[in-house]
């Protein structure tokens, strides 16, 4: 069974970008486009991971991720942040809050992957690449 | 046995000592004539014949005698007094005298004393009568060369007289010139001149050897050689003679030494040979004596002087050499052989240049030196190179050799080994840097700091505020977003503020003793997400690490600063090495380091593979707010407040970059010996505690007082509040019921927060107590450190952090 992603931006453009690759990776990917919406999803269905813009309209990021790593459901789902907020002091702060890879835009498809691998290889699983 | 007591000094003056006053007299009157008759060949020469003779019948006679005989021979002139006689022989030259002994002014043998007197070189041929032969006989002896009987001569007597006469006289005359001679010059050479018998008895010597020995000549005569000097120098003595004796052959320069009548001890240097009799037997020995004392003393003091000399020469602290005029070693001091390496006599002939690194530089300048086209360098400095290829630093020194006609040929020079120095001056020079990049730093600190302590407070307030209306609006307030930038907004001021503090060392530390390998490998999965997929990690961590005390959550933000560094300084990626050890610094290391206490270090380096960094960028790499980075990123903090905390945990950090190979930071904390302390894991609690317990607040600045009031109110608290430590104790007093909880400023006018603690203990022993404080210079918190057992929160805080921190002191079960 492949994986399930929630992929949350309010830019259709990273959406797109984002599913192409994951898609092709083999996983199946899940589209948010503001934190409200996000909070929303996770109460209804599981994920295997999220991919978290910071910068979005009805709750930013920050408060999702606080959200989500306070709920004793959702606070094990590995959060990648990927957002055009690329102060160290950011990345920092993401970290902290329990985001699993900082990723910071622009981003290159080798800098996801790297995320990914980080991410399942702690998990104790391997890397699933379809694609 | 032949004394040559003829050559003996005195017998020069034999004539005078004979001589009575009267004569003596006569003598100043009658002018001596020097002139000895010019040596003729009596076969050719006329013979000038001077007659002195008052009877005028003898003087007819002779002259018919000697015209007779033969006229062309010899020209006669007669005087008939002896005053005028003299007067003729001081005024021409005659061979022969013939002298009347009995004249009108002069009687008997004073005639021929007069005569001889002022000729002494003329033949006189004395004319006396047949009675008188026994007074001829007598006049023979005062110095007439013969005598003539008036009366039984005939012409050919007279002339075969006057040859004679004449012959013998010249060969007297040159036998008494010669001996002369040999008299003055034994007379007046330095040298002492003997001969001694077989026995070695002395029967001959000039007055010089007399000097030498010291003695007279008196008691000289017959002295044995074994009387003025030792057995040693006797037993040489009788050595060497004995040798001539057997051999015959002459010795030369035989040096010896006698011990003078005064006791004196003085080199001689003699040269003995054989004198044999006229059968051929050795009777005897000669030799010429010197007395070399001085030049012995002066051969001993040269020999010692050029001993000293090459003493000081090899041994001195510098090296010596010399070069010829095509700058070849012609002499090489031991010290500068022992500097670099070699044996003198292997650097001897070399061209000096070729113990230099600077080979081709110091070829032209030996050459334009030798050539006199430059002056002699005063201390060049040049680098030697050693035997084994190892080089060092030396000063040379130069002086140009002239011959006496002033053409330079060579140069002397003095080398210096300034290793010692170079490293002391840069060793001094890197103090001096380090001391002035360290006060700069304290200074920028300071200013910092003191911003900070302010802005604290202020921000305290803004913050409390701010998440204080956001829990208190209705969730569809149109308010709430912009509060929520308010909040942002202070946070990262706070952020920017606490890094300021950390950077002046003013920020709260709380130590623990700890092991940072496993710091390290809890960082490791930060770690791996800062530097990014483009960067390798690898982690060298030392076996038995020593512990460190420092505050953990301060020495992960210094790595992970560091980190973020390493990371920016490799854009295209690269190795990020991050190493521990433990380490010794040394006294020596001490010196060369501002702020370092020898002893045992935990050194954490970390290192990259990036740009690396010019001088001028590494000293001021530490400074707040300087960065290479572009604008708008990053603040120019990070690396600011990895130095603040490394100072603060009494630790040292240095630089080790150069463009292009990277950088590494290495950091030294000292190693403890206490154990390890649990580190406590931050609890994030979802909800803001709440209690109903009764807490007093006391805090001077109204705004963060009231705030602090609000927030433990809202969670249900029973606050009382007091502005200061009087009124603190007041209301304590007046009120019954138990306080479970005092959080009170540290800073106060008046009674700070330690006495008001230690003052209320007496009316509430089972208060507890947390502080609150912007700043660490005060009493609870000791150079940034903060005393074990004492709560404590720094300002600004949030408001969770308050709520969290008043549950966890009232909830701690050991009080």
């Amino acid at each position: 069974m492949s994986k399930k992603v929630l992929v949350v931006d309010d830019e259709e453009v990273i959406r797109r970008f984002l599913r192409i690759y994951l898609t092709n990776w083999g996983y199946e990917v899940k589209e948010a486009v503001d934190g409200e919406q996000v909070l929303e999803q996770l109460s209804c269905e599981d994920f295997d991971f999220l991919i978290l813009d910071i910068l979005m309209p009805n709750k930013d990021g920050w408060q999702v991720l606080k959200e989500v790593k306070s709920n004793p459901k959702t606070k094990d789902i590995p959060v990648i942040v990927l957002t055009a907020k690329n102060e160290d002091s950011d990345m920092f702060k993401g970290y902290e809050l329990g985001a699993s890879y900082y990723l910071t835009k622009p981003f290159t498809k080798s800098q996801l992957l790297y995320g990914l691998k980080l991410i399942f290889e702690e998990k104790g699983e391997s890397l699933s690449m379809a694609g | 046995m032949e004394p040559i007591t003829d050559f003996g000094p005195g017998i020069g003056e034999k004539m005078n000592a004979t001589k009575t006053k009267k004569r003596a007299q006569a003598c100043e009157e009658e002018q001596r004539v020097n002139r000895i008759p010019e040596i003729q060949n009596p076969e050719s020469e006329i013979i000038k014949v001077l007659l002195i003779e008052d009877n005028p019948g003898d003087a007819r006679l002779v002259r018919e005698m000697l015209i007779e005989t033969d006229t062309n021979k010899f020209n006669l002139e007669h005087v008939e007094r002896i005053s005028e006689g003299l007067n003729r022989l001081s005024q021409d030259n005659f061979q022969v005298i013939l002298l009347d002994l009995f004249l009108p002014d002069s009687h008997g043998l004073e005639t021929v004393d007069r005569v001889c007197n002022v000729a002494p070189y003329v033949p006189v041929l004395v004319l006396t009568g047949l009675d008188d032969e026994t007074l001829a006989i007598r006049a023979v002896q005062k110095g007439a060369q013969d005598y003539l009987v008036k009366g039984q001569m005939d012409g050919n007597l007279l002339v075969r007289a006057i040859r004679y006469a004449t012959e013998r006289k010249r060969a007297e005359e040159a036998l008494r010139e010669s001996e002369e001679r040999y008299r003055t010059i034994l007379k007046n050479i330095e040298d002492g001149y003997f001969e001694v018998d077989i026995a070695g008895n002395f029967t001959f010597f000039n007055d010089s050897q007399c000097k030498i020995l010291g003695y007279s000549r008196d008691e000289m005569m017959g002295m044995n050689d074994r009387q003025y000097t030792d057995q040693e120098n006797a037993k040489k003595l009788f050595q060497t003679f004995n040798k001539v004796y057997r051999t015959g052959e002459p010795t030369k320069g035989f040096d010896w030494e006698i011990i003078r009548k005064d006791g004196a001890k003085r080199y001689i240097e003699t040269s003995v040979s054989l004198i044999k009799d006229s059968s051929g037997q050795p009777i005897g020995f000669r030799g010429v004596v010197r007395d070399i004392t001085e030049r012995k003393q002066a051969e001993e003091a040269l020999r010692t002087s050029q001993e000293r000399f090459r003493q000081l020469f090899d041994g001195a602290p510098i090296g010596y050499h010399e070069i010829d005029s095509e700058g070849r070693f012609t002499q090489v001091n031991r010290t500068e052989s022992e500097m670099l390496g070699y044996t003198v006599e292997e650097m001897l002939g070399q061209p000096a240049w070729n113990f230099i690194v600077e080979e081709e530089e110091s070829r032209k300048a030996v050459a334009a030196k030798l050539a006199g086209v430059v002056l002699p360098f005063k201390g060049i400095e040049r680098t030697y190179r050693r035997k084994d290829g190892t080089t060092f630093p030396v000063i040379i020194e130069d002086l140009l050799l002239r011959d006496s006609e002033g053409r330079i040929i060579g140069i002397r020079s003095t080398i210096q080994d300034i290793t010692e120095r170079k490293r002391a001056e840069e060793e001094m020079a890197a103090l001096q840097e380090q001391l002035r990049q360290s006060q700069k730093m304290e200074a920028i600190g300071r200013l910092a700091g003191g911003i900070a302590h302010d802005f604290n407070n202020f921000l305290t307030v803004i913050k409390g505020y701010s998440q204080l209306s956001l829990l208190e609006l209705k969730e569809d307030s149109p308010l709430k977003g912009n509060i929520e930038e308010i909040n942002r907004a202070t946070d990262q001021s706070a952020d920017l503020i606490r890094q300021l503090l950390a950077f002046s060392r003013r920020q709260v530390m709380e130590m623990r003793v700890l092991d940072l390998n496993i710091l390290l490998q809890n960082l490791d999965k930060m770690l791996r997400r800062v530097i990014g997929e483009d960067i390798e990690l690898v982690t060298l961590l030392a076996e038995d690490l020593g512990r460190v005390r420092t505050d953990p959550g301060q020495i992960e933000q210094v790595i992970l600063n560091l980190a973020v560094n390493a990371r920016d300084a490799m854009p295209s990626g690269g190795k990020l090495t991050i190493e521990t050890a433990n380490v010794e610094l040394d006294g020596a290391y001490a010196r060369r380091h501002v702020a370092v206490t020898p002893g045992r270090y935990v050194m954490l380096a970390v290192s990259d593979t990036g740009v690396g960094m010019t001088p001028e960028v590494r000293d001021r790499v530490f400074e707040p707010f300087f960065t290479t980075k572009e604008e708008g990123k990053g603040t120019g903090l990070g690396l600011s407040t990895v130095y603040g905390i490394v100072k603060q945990s009494e630790g040292n950090i240095w630089i080790y970059s150069e463009p292009g190979h990277g950088a590494t930071f290495k950091i030294y904390l000292p190693q403890v010996e206490e154990l390890l302390e649990e580190v406590k894991e931050k609890v994030v609690g979802e909800e803001l505690p709440r209690g109903s317990e009764t807490v007093l607040v006391v805090e001077d600045e109204q705004e963060v007082r009231k705030l602090a009031v609000r927030v433990l109110k809202r969670q249900g608290y029973k606050v009382l509040e007091a502005s200061q430590g009087d009124d603190a104790l007041r209301l304590c007093e007046e009120h019954n019921r138990p306080i479970q909880l005092m959080v009170t400023d540290v800073v106060m006018p008046g009674m700070d927060g330690r006495e008001l603690t230690n003052r209320l203990m007496l009316l509430h022993p089972e208060i507890r107590v947390l502080y609150m404080s912007g700043y660490t210079g005060n009493t609870i918190v000791h150079h940034g450190v903060l005393e074990r057992g004492i709560n404590y929160i720094q300002k600004p805080f949030t408001v969770d952090a308050l709520a969290g921190k008043v549950r966890e002191v009232l909830d701690n079960k050991e009080g």
